[in-house]
């Protein structure tokens, strides 16, 4: 019962402050929202039985990425002058259609024979060691991928945001 | 009872917020914001997979570590973009980044 009522609190907390994200005429009010709706998908991942994950969601996106955008909002904001406000386009029409479209098509996909929750199987509850051993033995190369990846976004991320860089 | 339709339909709502997001936004970090939203909503489906269906074992969750792993790098590159365009143009609204437009 618990799992009910704690679904349908992140489920509109998630859904709500997205929509507050695309809305916002501030885009700092939007990066903020955007905080909310990471942590509520993380207690989605609690309930879903993802402990790991729900812990990584919160240092990683919310911690990490979140603030690196309010620091990239903070230096491209014109400060004299400038409008602080960002606008939505005037042509909204087609964008909304196309999203509607894309919900229908989503929605009507889930109506396909999937398993009920009256089969649900149990899982390994602490799930940060299984996943650590199916890291370094199955996906051993998408492992190393991902290192390779991240190393070179920083180097990138480094060369692209330097003073100089355009010399 | 909680089931997995209930999240299926959830991530849809929140792809579709986000891809609106995306679509609308002027902003190019607003852009970029939607854009996580999307691979949330992605992320939401993958772990809700990797719980229902019966054997399915973890490999859901390793996948959601990749995307999160992509996404940071996505953010990290994608705003040392937007602030080398701010530094040229003195602006980050995407309508106006439009050199290789005719």
């Amino acid at each position: 019962m618990t799992d009910v009522v704690f679904f349908y609190l992140f489920a509109a907390t998630a859904l709500l402050s997205a929509l507050m994200v695309v809305v916002a005429r501030r885009i700092f009010h939007s990066a903020l929202w955007l905080a909310l709706c990471l942590l509520a998908v993380a207690g989605l991942f609690g309930l879903l039985d993802a402990d790991f994950l729900a812990a990584a969601q919160v240092l990683i996106y919310v911690g990490a990425v979140v603030s690196l955008m309010l620091f990239a909002i903070m230096l491209t904001q014109r400060s004299v002058g400038g409008r602080l406000e960002c606008h939505i386009t005037k042509h909204g029409v087609l964008p909304l259609a196309g999203s509607l479209g894309i919900l229908a098509a989503l929605i009507h996909l889930t109506r396909t024979g999937f398993p009920s929750a009256a089969a649900l199987p149990s899982s390994p509850m602490p799930t940060t060691i299984p996943i650590g051993e199916q890291l370094l033995t199955t996906y051993v190369v998408p492992f190393e991928v991902a290192s390779v990846l991240l190393v070179m976004a920083m180097i990138g991320a480094i060369v692209l945001a330097r003073r100089d860089a355009g010399q | 009872m909680i089931g997995l339709q209930h999240y299926l339909i959830l991530a849809a709502l929140l792809f579709a917020v986000g891809l609106y997001g995306a679509l609308t936004r002027r902003n190019a970090i607003g852009i970029l914001l939607s854009i996580e939203i999307m691979l949330n909503a992605v992320n939401i489906n993958l772990v809700a997979f990797s719980r229902y269906q019966p054997g399915a074992g973890l490999g859901g969750q390793v996948f959601v570590v990749f995307v999160i792993t992509v996404a940071a790098c996505e953010a990290a590159v994608g705003l040392a973009l937007i602030l080398c365009i701010f530094r040229t143009r003195r602006t980050v609204e995407a309508d106006e980044v439009n050199l290789l437009k005719w």
